[in-house]
């Protein structure tokens, strides 16, 4: 009621919390089509093949290829912003599966390559010098492929932690953008020549349904509906206003925002279509539960753009993508709920905390900061009965002691056994809030995280 | 949220794994009476010459002398059966046997095709005649492919023309 953005909590009934993150069947999906794979090579591969040790290689490179071939699809399903696997689970788990699998991926193709020489050479009773040129003569869109891979290998090296943290986000980003390339050149190879398709046309179409099915998803998800949206919301940056130390929040302007059924402490991919920003989006979280025409996020100094948020001019179009993240009110279990807020984790606490007590929920909002000059948004969570906010600023070199470690919480918040627990903040400290919660009993299904790392 | 380090390689490793374990079942395990049967579909397929070949099990150095040492052509008046030499495919072995009459190629057998898949069963059935006719037209080896049939057009060309060259 004091300030102009912070609703009173309406004492609305208390709802029953809906559990949406139910057990998801993506990742058994996505399994079970590695067995579809496995069972695709094993009843197209007779016995006989694998009567010479150059046969049996190649067979098995045909195998790698195939695995490859399919994750790569998988791959980019669980990037491509699909809602199913969104909701089953979560923006930040999907990235993190897609970068685990591209390691895998590129490891196959490599696989792949290798016994291919090796068995065809064995084959061919050629060295294995003689057998790349011949193979390249004789195989068909074999030398695309060529290309597609060395566009892989790129990929991958460039992706690596080693490389990324010598690459802006903007070379990897042109860099990763290739790798369409490479799948559209690795693709004739497959279809044309692998011997589990030149003579099947079920298993073609069935491979071509594949390819295509991703390239549909990713069209519709990734450029098709974004683009809508962005015509149909018409974001403009209204303000910047900053905060405390290093955090400054954007204001966006748009209309029918509603639509984005986004909720507190989600997220979006924000691109500020202006120069030095075009070329980026970010992953920033609503400080605020959204209205219809305003969403705010409040972002901290992490990344070499979000800093630069400061400079953006009023006016500046705005496209987002989202809303993603799975942090939010309704994973909550009980009507009592603590919330742990670090550094640029107070925006999505924030944003939750509006949420939560929008359905009457009961809240403690501990505020971790190096200093008091960085409790951003602090004057927001003006107390009331439902809220209870504890700012605890100061480094644990200085204060001495971990705040947040078990014995400390428990003290600050003698009944948090019986809440859920909301940590948002770097990993470290959403790691050690979540040991203390476990250490004094909160079970593992009512913690509840979301890290903003840089 | 971060990446657990090496899952990628992990999941990698377990793919190899996977791999190793499903070639060796094939081709370790269920092996020996796979090959028992895939020898007897070859000994119909050389039903029409009734030439011995060498089995498509065997490795390739041999299946592609096979050709030379089977060239003992079977003659009737001036009709001369010449067995071409069983060429290895990515899909198999492909040999032909080219009948020559008054040293005009008349008619050409197919005794080997790869017969592996289901489907390549009936694209090679298809393939075959197509081919055959190829042959005769031409009077050579010089024969297009036919689509779908790749490999098997290619072996196919090139067994006729050994064919061709052992009846000089």
């Amino acid at each position: 009621m004091t300030t102009t953005t912070w609703e009173a909590p309406p004492l609305a009934p208390l709802t029953r919390p809906r559990r949406t993150r139910t057990r998801s069947g993506v990742l058994p999906t996505l399994w079970l089509g590695v067995l579809a794979v496995l069972a695709f090579w094993w009843t197209g591969t007779t016995a006989s093949t694998g009567a010479t040790p150059g046969g049996a290689l190649m067979s098995l490179g045909e195998l790698a290829g195939l695995l490859a071939s399919y994750l790569v699809c998988a791959q980019l399903l669980l990037i491509g912003r699909v809602p199913w696997f969104e909701r089953g689970i979560g923006f930040d788990r999907l990235v993190a599966w897609h970068r685990s699998l591209g390691t895998s991926v590129v490891l196959l193709v490599l696989t792949h390559v290798v016994l291919m020489i090796v068995g065809g050479s064995l084959l061919d009773g050629l060295s294995v010098w003689s057998e790349v040129p011949a193979v390249l003569a004789t195989q068909p869109y074999l030398w695309p492929a060529v290309i597609g891979t060395i566009l892989f290998l790129a990929v991958g090296i460039s992706s690596a932690r080693l490389a990324r943290r010598h690459l802006s986000y903007e070379v990897w980003f042109a860099v990763h953008l290739t790798v369409y390339v490479g799948i559209f050149l690795a693709f004739a190879h497959q279809v044309a020549g692998g011997t589990h398709f030149v003579d099947s046309l079920v298993a073609r179409g069935l491979w071509i349904v594949l390819y295509a099915g991703t390239a549909a998803a990713l069209l519709t998800w990734r450029v098709a509906l974004p683009l809508l949206a962005h015509r149909r919301f018409g974001m403009r940056v209204s303000a910047v206003v900053p905060e405390a130390n290093g955090l400054a929040s954007v204001w966006v302007h748009g209309h029918g925002l509603s639509r984005l059924g986004a909720r507190g402490g989600q997220f979006f991919l924000v691109r500020f279509l202006t120069p030095g920003h075009r070329a980026t989006a970010h992953p920033y979280s609503l400080s605020m539960a959204p209205t219809d025409d305003h969403l705010r996020f409040t972002v901290g100094a992490l990344g070499d753009h979000s800093s630069a948020v400061a400079d953006l001019r009023p006016g500046t179009r705005v496209q987002v993508e989202g809303p993603f993240g799975t942090f939010t009110a309704d994973r909550a279990t009980s009507d009592r709920a603590l919330l742990v807020a670090g550094g640029a984790g107070v925006g999505p606490v924030r944003a939750l905390a509006e949420e939560l007590l929008a359905q009457g929920r009961h809240l403690v909002v501990l505020h971790r900061a190096h200093d008091a000059a960085s409790l951003a948004l602090a004057a927001e969570f003006t107390p009331s009965p439902g809220l209870t906010y504890v700012p605890v600023p100061g480094r644990r070199a200085q204060l001495g002691y971990d705040p947040l470690d078990a014995q400390h919480l428990l003290r600050l918040v003698p009944d948090i056994a019986s809440r859920d627990v909301f940590v948002c903040g770097p990993p470290a400290m959403a790691d050690a809030v979540a040991r203390s919660a476990r250490a004094v009993g909160v079970p593992r299904s009512a913690i509840h995280r979301e890290e903003i790392d840089s | 949220m971060t990446t657990p380090r090496w899952r990628g390689t992990v999941i990698y490793l377990g793919s190899l794994a996977a791999i190793g374990a499903a070639g060796f079942t094939k081709f370790a395990v269920l092996a020996p009476t796979a090959t028992v049967a895939e020898s007897s579909t070859d000994s119909t397929a050389d039903g029409s010459s009734g030439t011995g070949q060498a089995a498509p099990s065997t490795d390739p150095a041999t299946s592609t002398g096979a050709g030379s040492t089977s060239d003992a052509g079977t003659t009737t008046n001036d009709t001369v059966t010449v067995v071409g030499s069983s060429v290895q495919t990515r899909y198999g072995p492909v040999q032909v046997s080219v009948t020559f009459t008054a040293g005009q190629i008349t008619d050409v057998q197919t005794l080997q095709v790869p017969g592996g898949h289901h489907e390549s069963v009936q694209i090679n059935a298809r393939a075959a005649p197509i081919l055959a006719q190829e042959v005769v037209d031409a009077q050579s080896a010089q024969i297009d492919t036919v689509s779908g049939a790749t490999y098997t057009s290619e072996a196919y060309a090139q067994s006729v023309q050994s064919a061709i060259d052992q009846q000089g």
